[in-house]
């Protein structure tokens, strides 16, 4: 038992040293019927996809965070996609969510979950921070209060 | 057991040496249970691991599953579950082995995984996906993986990870978009004769959706014309929802109406349920399980912002069998408000029926911030339940509390308590009988984050069976009396 524990946890910091990747490509519909495509938009400053649904709490906690920071950022090139994965079961609340607290992000619908699955994703929210070179560079699972100013870290240096 | 361990962690130390060199990415998810009753007992654990070359992509899943009867229904399995090459190229998206797919809304189509119910309907075969400003399009063909195994196959045959398989299928949608505010489009699938059937069927749907700023609607019409040696009446669903904004009001409604369309028993498809999705643990515990052979409703919710910090939201839905019994029904009513009393609170009520039975709840749940990283949270739950086909009229009451004090990023400390007098609950319970019995379920659970992207949970106490529902379909989770333990990673 000891030695597969030694053996699991050198298995993790192998996987912590690795390389940062690059974020796998998408094209996913937006709220207003468009498709996008992310690696069109490469190049123009940090993206920060957040994954939420509109029956998940802790997503809406997370949104009126990122709120704030993309507010102070959005002008200095940050871009916030935000992912929807409401299945069919929910994804007809997004829009009436989206414009009831007032999300500025570009909102995105995955609604059979296949990119959020790509992002090795389980549970929202998920958050992945890309640099303009397409690389992600930080990802985060859940949210806590006060995990924002974490993400706001990463967000200036990239910045810089 | 042992050696399945040793090859596990071999399997995870020797990819997890390569990806510090190549693009692997991947995730690992454990559960395990080490409840006193032996039959609440498990050990799943699922690792996804891919690499990624150019426009390659190449996967695969390994899991194993030890899971308790009652819960997943299957024997234990383990081994290479899902296996794929995928190639991306543009707006082009092609793969070859196993896959998820949705045509339309899900009347036709949805092939899904959920682990919270345990379910896992990827189709083996092969997927070509387009995307462009002006046309969607998407084929498939392979075999659908029956998700649930009843006892009688479990007999026959040791259970394979990656499950038995329905019948092959072959289908595909087309979406074009002559407007941004206009979309049109079809879907399409058959489904091939097997042992059983002599005749294979087929099904498809005619769909649009309209975008304006005020507004919203799709609308979905589905058909199934069953051979006549089914000797069934042909299969039609229609599902339609819309979006009305009038100033800060947003208005959404959704109208269903499914007749002999679930295939395989919902296994292959599944049509939105027009119902409310709860995440409150009592709000979620009696909910609309889905027949879409007969069902029948709608549902409307409005949202209102209410000054600078609140929104009000308040719903109603109903779903009717054909012989017009009102198999569920719910009012429902929301308000959420910021910065009140120093915190962020929420407050719900909302009053559920279904058949004979009716439950009313009530919602409390806020959240203080103690420092910039400190912050407690507290939800209370209160349902009463009565049941009206018992003489007399069964009543209880539920409570839960859960109290979690976090410090972002690293953990989450939570008291978990729930309180019942549901006298089922007592193997002696006898129909009528007045004296109340009291039941209680606590525990302690600490959420970690142990390095960067892997997070433990351990919970240790007891907790209540209970039935978790998600878009209609539903299980039951065992009563747990011990440890459980879950990790869950990503790479």
């Amino acid at each position: 038992m000891r030695r597969m524990l030694i053996v699991f946890f050198l298995s993790l910091t192998n996987f912590a040293f690795a390389g940062q990747t690059t974020a796998p490509d998408f094209t996913l519909p937006d709220i207003g019927g468009n498709n996008y495509q992310l690696s069109k938009n490469f190049g123009k400053g940090p993206i920060l996809i957040n994954f939420w649904a509109t029956w998940c709490l802790p997503c809406r906690s997370e949104m009126k965070a990122l709120k704030k920071i993309y507010k102070k950022y959005k002008d200095d090139g940050l871009q916030v996609l935000s992912v929807s994965v409401d299945d069919p079961r929910t994804v007809s609340k997004v829009k009436g969510t989206v414009k009831t607290y007032r999300y500025p992000f570009t909102i995105l619908l995955d609604t059979n979950s296949e990119v959020f699955q790509l992002y090795q994703g389980t549970n929202p929210p998920l958050s992945v921070l890309i640099n303009k070179n397409g690389e992600i560079v930080y990802t985060h699972t859940g949210y806590r209060k006060g995990d924002e100013i974490n993400l706001q870290k990463k967000i200036v240096k990239l910045l810089k | 057991m042992k050696k399945i361990f040793n090859l596990l962690s071999t399997l995870i130390f020797i990819l997890s040496a390569v990806s510090i060199s190549q693009k692997i990415s991947g995730n690992i998810h454990t559960e395990y249970s080490s409840a006193k009753k032996a039959q609440s007992r498990f050990f799943e654990n699922w690792t996804d691991i891919s690499l990624s070359r150019g426009g390659f992509r190449l996967g695969g899943r390994f899991s194993f599953h030890e899971p308790p009867a009652s819960f997943s229904q299957q024997d234990t399995t383990w081994g290479l579950a899902q296996r794929f090459l995928e190639y991306k190229r543009g707006g082009l998206n092609i793969r070859v082995g196993n896959f998820y797919s949705l045509l339309g809304r899900g009347l036709v189509l949805r092939s899904f995984d959920n682990r919270t119910l345990r379910w896992d309907s990827n189709i083996d075969g092969l997927k070509a996906d387009y995307h462009s400003q002006v046309v969607d399009a998407k084929i498939l063909a392979g075999r659908p993986r029956k998700t649930r195994l009843d006892v009688a196959e479990l007999k026959k045959s040791k259970a394979r990870a990656a499950g038995e398989t329905l019948p092959a299928i072959y289908g595909g949608e087309i979406r074009l978009k002559p407007y941004t505010m206009l979309h049109l489009g079809g879907t399409y699938l058959y489904t091939a004769a097997d042992a059983q059937q002599t005749q294979g069927f087929q099904r498809g749907s005619f769909f649009g959706k309209l975008y304006f700023d005020f507004a919203s609607l799709y609308g979905e019409y589905a058909v199934l014309p069953y051979p006549e040696s089914y000797h069934l009446q042909d299969g039609k669903a229609v599902y339609v929802a819309s979006d009305l904004f009038l100033g800060d009001l947003s208005i959404t409604g959704e109208f269903k109406s499914y007749k002999n369309f679930a295939f395989y028993d919902g296994l292959l498809n599944n049509p939105p349920t027009v119902t409310r999705e709860h995440l409150f643990t009592l709000l979620n515990r009696h909910q609309l399980v889905q027949n879409a052979n007969d069902e029948k409703g709608f549902l409307v919710e409005m949202n209102y912002p209410v000054a600078e910090n609140g929104v009000a939201t308040a719903g109603y839905c109903i779903t009717r069998d054909s012989l017009q019994n009102t198999v569920y029904q719910e009012w429902y009513g929301q308000f959420e408000m910021d910065e009140f009393l120093g915190g962020e609170w929420l407050w719900a009520a909302g009053r559920q029926k279904e058949y004979t039975r009716r439950y009313l709840n009530f919602v409390a749940d806020a959240t203080y911030e103690l420092t910039d990283y400190y912050s407690i949270k507290v939800i209370y739950e209160h349902l009463h339940a009565r049941d009206e086909a018992t003489q007399p009229d069964r009543m209880y009451y539920d409570q839960l509390i859960t109290i979690g004090l976090s410090k972002a990023p690293k953990w989450t400390l939570s008291f978990l308590g729930e309180h019942s007098t549901d006298q089922t609950m007592d193997e002696h319970y006898v129909p009528g009988h007045a004296e109340t019995k009291h039941f209680y379920w606590a525990g302690g659970q600490l959420d970690v984050n142990v390095y960067k992207n892997f997070d433990l949970s351990v919970f240790a106490g007891t907790r209540r069976q209970g039935k978790i529902c998600i878009g209609g379909v539903c299980v039951v989770k065992p009563e747990l009396q011990g440890v459980e333990v879950t990790l869950i990673g990503r790479f």
